[in-house]
């Protein structure tokens, strides 16, 4: 336990954000804004009053208070598995990462699964993303499947142990008919580190389920 | 009071307060009140239904229909959520001039769309703003309060800006120029005062704790929420250069050449569809205010069919026959229609009102009139939560947001919660629209206003 004192209201405020920015997007903007005003000490306090209900926000904030920073979202790797596709199925959130992707590949048509576990203004989502992102619900996926198609699922943890975290709406989607229908299924993962207690709001699945999975 | 003058007032009061008891069942109880009264006017030998259908002011729906569709389209073009998270962050995350920033921005909204769709546009990021701020619940009630009484202050500062204004214009009451000219300042007066007594007698923000990293994560998160959030140009030009269009029309063609209101609206608003036809026809399928235009319209033949019954004209005569001087006939006739929107709601008081309002202007300058009564609405509407229907409206979206004070206790923002704000608004609008109604009737003679 810290000594320093964080605004009342922190969570409301996380939670609001997360809905919107992804839950790491939204813990570096917390992360980055308490260590700049209240130092390491209040990133630890962060931790102790959100990490529980926030496991990735904890996660994100124990590898700040390594010495770990948010840099650049490098797109590359990810750029190699989508040769040949024209259509990517998006599941999941993480601002930042979906906004390097949409300025990464200017050719490909993008659509992003409106469906989380968190309140979101959805509309407001797909207007940051210039025109180039379509929301699309459960039902119309498949309605993007095909030859040149795939699916790019943002996910966490640690894949030592052959699994990683998920959000709801990947296990929603995935199904064993789900390869035959595009071409590769690619996790991005976001925060390739262990978890200190047990992600809420995500789901372990098996790294295999994936075609393809690459750490940001 | 005579049978039939009994049992039409009861159908309609009856079905005004039935709706409010009973909202979810609001449309069906207003249409079938409105069904009744017809049939009642048919069977006691007031009027055909016929007759009443062809007494409704079409002009006013057509007005409210159109300038509903020009108000969607400038939705679409995503302007006022970028002007939201704009005032945001000018505001700085400082909660006394957010308050200041964001009220007069309501005020600014709900004078170009109708005062529901200003909240629909508005209210969102202002809510989320309450989440990131940790808002304390005196400042939360007193800024959604305050947003609340700006949203119907910009309603009747314009006459483009809700209900009781499209109906004056619509129905040739007083014309575009004339109103705005004299309604504008006094509207724009109220929200300085009301925002003047609030902050500085008030003083929601005080008690709420300042902290830097708090106001700073608000600004940073709105600016990450809205980071690549544009204006639709290609919407937004099209829409805005119609709408000054209609409005250079509607002030400079006199409606003495049959160039009415209603069909500058119907032709502006169809242009401006037509300039993105696809968003335009997508937008004409989905989005016409159904239940309003019903709910006005059914409120029209109760309100007709009473008018036949000639408790109006007995209303008149009786204001007419006061024995007062004309002012204070005005400051009664006001303070009365304020009391009645408290009551029954803007649509209601406004609409038999109208009745009653061509027996003072045989004696008062008709301006100093129609103004009066749109501001003596005005401050009904702001009364009680639940006077105007954007109350009710911003009280829902405030519970769906779920919001957490800084007590950890869930905001409430319900009638009593309001009621403050509400009789303090009433007091300040009914003021001020008393005194701008006797300023223009004392100088009309010099600067002749009609």
């Amino acid at each position: 336990m810290t000594s320093v004192t964080l605004p009342l209201g922190l969570a409301q405020a996380f939670r609001t954000a997360a809905g919107e920015l992804g839950h790491a997007g939204a813990a570096e903007v917390f992360v980055n804004e308490i260590a700049a005003d209240r130092g390491d000490d209040g990133v630890a306090a962060f931790r102790d009053i959100l990490g529980r209900d926030f496991p990735v926000a904890d996660a994100l904030a124990g590898r700040w208070l390594e010495g770990w920073r948010p840099g650049i979202i490098e797109t590359d790797h990810i750029r190699r598995h989508l040769d040949g596709i024209r259509r990517l199925v998006v599941v999941g959130l993480e601002s930042r990462h979906l906004d390097a992707l949409v300025d990464a590949v200017p050719s490909l048509e993008i659509a992003l699964l409106a469906w989380s576990a968190l309140p979101a203004d959805w509309d407001r989502v797909i207007a940051n993303c210039g025109g180039r992102v379509t929301a699309v619900d459960l039902d119309g996926i498949f309605g993007w499947a095909g030859p040149n198609s795939a699916v790019l699922c943002f996910v966490y943890g640690s894949a030592d142990g052959g699994t990683v975290y998920a959000p709801p709406g990947w296990l929603r989607l995935h199904g064993p008919d789900m390869r035959l229908q595009f071409r590769a299924l690619i996790g991005w993962n976001v925060l390739p580190a262990p978890f200190a207690v047990y992600p809420r709001w995500f789901h372990e699945v098996q790294v295999s389920d994936f075609t393809a999975m690459e750490d940001a | 009071m005579s049978g039939s003058q009994f049992l039409l007032i009861g159908i309609l009061l009856g079905a005004l307060i039935s709706q409010a008891i009973i909202p979810q069942a609001r449309m069906l109880i207003i249409t079938l009140a409105a069904a009744i009264a017809g049939a009642c006017a048919t069977g006691l030998g007031l009027a055909t239904t016929r007759e009443l259908m062809a007494e409704v002011p079409w002009g006013v729906l057509v007005m409210l229909v159109g300038l509903g569709l020009l108000a969607e389209m400038l939705a679409s073009s995503r302007l006022f959520g970028v002007l939201a998270a704009q005032l945001a962050r000018y505001g700085e995350g400082n909660p006394r001039l957010l308050m200041v920033a964001l009220t007069a921005g309501m005020f600014f909204v709900s004078g170009l769309v109708n005062n529901l769709t200003a909240l629909v546009l508005v209210l969102p990021p202002v809510l989320v703003l309450l989440q990131l701020m940790g808002a304390d619940r005196r400042y939360a009630v007193w800024l959604l309060g305050s947003l609340l009484v700006a949203c119907n202050l910009g309603g009747a500062a314009t006459p483009i800006g809700d209900f009781p204004a499209i109906l004056l214009l619509g129905n040739g009451s007083l014309d575009f120029g004339n109103y705005l000219v004299h309604a504008l300042p006094a509207a724009g007066l109220g929200l300085i005062a009301l925002l003047f007594i609030t902050n500085i007698l008030i003083q929601p923000a005080r008690g709420m704790a300042d902290d830097r990293l708090s106001r700073r994560l608000s600004v940073v998160v709105m600016d990450r929420l809205y980071r690549r959030v544009r204006v639709d140009a290609s919407i937004l030009v099209p829409a805005a250069i119609m709408l000054l269009a209609m409005v250079v029309a509607w002030t400079s063609i006199p409606q003495s050449t049959g160039v009415t209101p209603d069909l500058i609206c119907w032709l502006g608003v169809i242009a401006a569809l037509l300039s993105r036809a696809r968003l335009g026809e997508r937008l004409v399928r989905t989005r016409v205010d159904v239940e309003a235009t019903l709910f006005l319209l059914s409120l029209f033949i109760m309100v007709g069919a009473v008018r036949h019954t000639g408790v109006f004209s007995d209303i008149s005569l009786w204001l007419t026959g006061l024995e007062l001087p004309g002012q204070a006939k005005l400051a009664v006739f006001i303070a009365v229609a304020a009391v009645l929107t408290g009551v029954f709601s803007a649509g209601p008081s406004m609409a038999a009102l109208l009745e009653v309002a061509p027996a003072l202007t045989t004696t008062m300058p008709k301006t100093a009139v129609y103004v009066g009564l749109a501001l003596g609405v005005c401050a009904g509407s702001s009364l009680f939560l639940t006077a105007a229907t954007s109350g009710p409206l911003a009280q829902a979206m405030t519970e769906r947001a779920g919001i957490v004070t800084a007590d950890g206790k869930p905001l409430r923002f319900g009638f009593a919660e309001f009621l403050p704000i509400g009789l303090l608004s009433f007091t300040i609008i009914l003021s001020i629209g008393i005194a701008a109604a006797l300023t223009i009737a004392s100088l009309a003679p010099r600067s002749g206003v009609p």
